[in-house]
């Protein structure tokens, strides 16, 4: 028998879970278009007396609100986005480059074929004044070029570097901001205290996901729902401990090691360092792969430059012309470049010329000598076209291809980050088809169990007249 | 299988920056008339860019030294012309000076010709072009009009008059006589003004009024050999004209293969701009209604 206060207790458990349901639609709705929402979803449980002897009749209750979260997919998205920043990185730091291997006036195609043919020129008219002056010119053109493509790229190293350190540094924020998440989360987890609220967990979702992003660091959730996050085995957040990462730099240029410390005990205690390299994934693995990359392009511009010099120098026996030092006296100019500056203790880079003023150009002179250049070593000169524009043309195919295949790769990783996010999103996202529906629901199951009340209260109103 | 809000979006906003970015790339290549906007685009096509362009640009370099060797051995060959019509005409004069019936006094009337011819001589072996070369060297001035690419050694023609078999006209020269002098025009002078060339004996004799006792071919062999160089001229030239027309034809196949490669199709780019447009504005469309596309709204 189903007595009065009955019939209301059912309807008021019905009325909460109504509310509690609408208040779960309207959480969803309102996090539809917020980054790293995971929509909540409530569990009903109908409790009857023989499941809870305190009920008599039915009753409705809150179970649960589950939060719609998949570890599996949460984290092959997370390792496949850092992947895709790693690429989309890499693709980002190198448009400057690539848009200048296509631009007539930075590449080398047009001043070097201006050089041989100049030279080619004072082969037939050695005697001319103004034929070796415009020869002298594009010699001068061409160093100043082939300088200037090399101080290109390694300007892009540097912006690399410089974006290292942005980072790592917002690396640490998050890795702190995460640790404290995890205290917050392990406050909350003690005997006595509500579960971790939906909102903390996907505050630690969504800075676990920035840390993927930025130095691609692999999360694990614990058993006690802490995030763990580890960069290239080292360990960066585990439980409220934070760990601080440090570019290490020499002559403020990284060495591509970075080191561990504890936040609390300053930067001189490292508990551990790694050689940041290609495994590294996110925009730090971006930036150091490009890095790594540009140092080899520079390398091999170096080379090129190097066969120039050989080319250029002066068969045995001759020289190309004089050139008056500070003394007076005169001394030969054997080779059109000197390679200077030493980068990563290795022979070399970005042909450091000695043309600093145009005095010092070869054959500047022959503009005013009396006595013409033999014109076999312009022809043997005008003869390198060919071996030194392939050359060239292999260093630019090298250094596209480097570039295609990091496009590539960013396309590739683009169509598996699309699907994994539909993955993802099917599992945590909001469907407003769904949430209508369900507040549809919720609004009925208001109604009925308002009605349900409202009858409880003619019935009361009856009873009370019968006695009256 | 759930369809959510933020993927709908994503899709969406993906479709937008693809047919976004495929409209910018298409107005560049039509308003750079250059279909290779970035490098990675196609590595491939600028390694052979790079090779059609230096092609092109060793032709044209060809075609000017060509040019150069055309002109400069059109006016060595004009000077061997001038040189062989004076020996000819030196040639004519020794004729007129074996008719028996001329006496002393005739004999030194014809001296003021003979001693312009040998001037006039003189003058057309010391000649120099427009760039102050000398037409006629004891050493070559090469130039080249072919090869130098792809392995091929530079093909050079020597642009400069030979002189050495003038030596006829010096029974007294050695063979080296042309390279051993201290310098071109004294070179010269011994086979127009020494004492021990013909020229300057036929001269001397005429002024003395007496009959020259040059043998009769000297200067018909001198001749000769002005005309035989310059038939080894005229073969050059012709070299150098087939070279010049082989080098235009691969110039235009050349020219023909880099804008293919590189210039912007623009009947096909016009055609991908509208159709990308197209689909921008549908991408667009679409998103604009994806926030009313679900049931809250239907519901009102």
């Amino acid at each position: 028998m189903t007595g009065m206060t009955t019939v209301n207790a059912i309807g008021l458990s019905g009325l909460r879970t109504a509310q509690a349901g609408m208040t779960s639609t309207a959480n969803n709705v309102a996090g539809a278009a917020v980054d790293g929402f995971h929509r909540r979803q409530i569990h009903p449980l109908i409790a009857s007396p023989t499941s809870d002897p305190l009920i008599q009749g039915g009753a409705v209750m809150i179970d649960s609100v589950v939060r719609g979260y998949s570890a599996l997919a949460t984290e092959q998205y997370f390792a496949n986005h850092s992947k895709l920043l790693q690429s989309s990185t890499m693709s980002k730091s190198s448009v400057v480059v690539d848009k200048m291997l296509v631009d007539e006036a930075e590449a080398l195609t047009k001043v070097l074929n201006g050089f041989f043919s100049a030279a080619a020129d004072v082969s037939a008219d050695p005697a001319s004044v103004t034929v070796r002056a415009a020869f002298a010119t594009t010699s001068r053109e061409t160093a100043d070029r082939i300088r200037s493509l090399a101080e290109v790229i390694q300007e892009t190293r540097n912006q690399a570097h410089l974006e290292m350190d942005r980072v790592v540094q917002e690396a640490n924020e998050k890795s702190e901001a995460l640790a404290r998440v995890n205290m917050l989360i392990q406050g909350s987890s003690a005997f006595g205290k509500p579960t971790p609220s939906a909102d903390l967990l996907d505050e630690r979702d969504r800075l676990a996901s920035q840390l993927a992003d930025l130095v691609g660091a692999r999360a694990y959730v614990s058993d006690k729902g802490q995030a763990v996050l580890r960069f290239d085995g080292l360990t960066l957040v585990d439980g409220v401990q934070s760990f601080k990462l440090k570019v290490e730099k020499s002559e403020g240029i990284p060495t591509g090691v970075v080191t561990l410390t504890r936040s609390d005990l300053g930067d001189d205690t490292i508990f551990g360092a790694a050689k940041g390299g290609g495994d590294v994934l996110g925009q730090f693995g971006g930036l150091t792969r490009y890095a790594y990359g540009a140092l080899t392009w520079l390398k091999k511009l170096d080379q090129l430059a190097e066969r120039i010099v050989s080319v250029t120098s002066p068969p045995a026996g001759q020289t190309w012309t004089t050139k008056p030092d500070a003394q007076g006296a005169t001394t030969e100019v054997a080779a059109m470049f000197a390679i200077g500056t030493n980068l990563d203790g290795q022979k070399a880079l970005s042909l450091k010329s000695l043309l600093d003023g145009a005095d010092k150009v070869p054959w500047a002179d022959s503009v005013s000598s009396s006595t013409p250049p033999h014109q076999s070593m312009f022809i043997a000169l005008a003869d390198q076209r060919t071996p030194i524009l392939q050359a060239w043309a292999s260093w630019a195919t090298d250094v596209s291809s480097d570039m295609s295949n990091w496009r590539a790769e960013e396309a590739s990783f683009t169509a598996v980050d699309m699907a994994l996010n539909e993955q993802l999103q099917q599992v945590s996202g909001v469907d407003l088809d769904e949430e209508a529906t369900n507040l549809l629901r919720f609004q009925q199951l208001y109604q009925a169990n308002s009605s349900v009340m409202q009858a409880a209260m003619k019935m009361f109103d009856i009873l009370i007249g019968i006695s009256r | 299988m759930r369809t959510t809000i933020a993927n709908r979006f994503d899709e969406s906003l993906t479709a937008i920056q693809t047919h976004a970015r495929q409209v910018a790339d298409e107005q560049n290549r039509l308003s750079t008339g250059t279909k290779l906007l970035r490098a990675s685009d196609s590595p491939i096509a600028i390694g052979r860019a790079v090779d059609l362009r230096t092609s092109s640009a060793h032709l044209d370099s060809l075609k000017r030294l060509q040019g150069a060797a055309s002109n400069r051995m059109a006016e060595a060959e004009l000077a061997m012309q001038d040189a062989a019509r004076v020996l000819d005409d030196f040639h004519q004069l020794w004729a007129a000076t074996q008719n028996g019936s001329l006496g002393p006094d005739q004999l030194r009337l014809f001296s003021t010709q003979a001693r312009a011819l040998q001037e006039e001589l003189r003058q057309t072996l010391t000649r120099t072009d427009a760039g102050g070369y000398r037409l006629f060297d004891s050493k070559s001035l090469l130039v080249m009009i072919g090869g130098g690419s792809n392995n091929v050694d530079p093909i050079s023609v020597d642009t400069v008059g030979a002189i050495s078999d003038l030596k006829v006209l010096n029974s007294t020269l050695d063979p080296d006589w042309l390279t051993s002098a201290s310098s071109l025009d004294a070179a010269i002078d011994k086979i127009t003004i020494d004492a021990d060339s013909l020229i300057a004996k036929f001269v001397q004799s005429l002024q003395a009024g007496e009959r020259p006792v040059v043998l009769n071919q000297e200067f018909k062999t001198a001749s000769q050999t002005m005309v035989l160089q310059r038939i080894a001229v005229g073969a050059n030239q012709a070299r150098v004209e087939r070279a010049t027309e082989r080098a235009d034809d691969v110039q235009l196949a050349t020219q023909t293969a880099l804008s293919t490669e590189v210039d912007t199709d623009y009947a096909s780019s016009s055609m991908e701009v509208q159709k990308a447009k197209a689909l921008l504005e549908a991408a667009q469309t679409i998103t604009a209604q994806i926030g009313s596309m679900n049931l809250f709204q239907k519901l009102g």
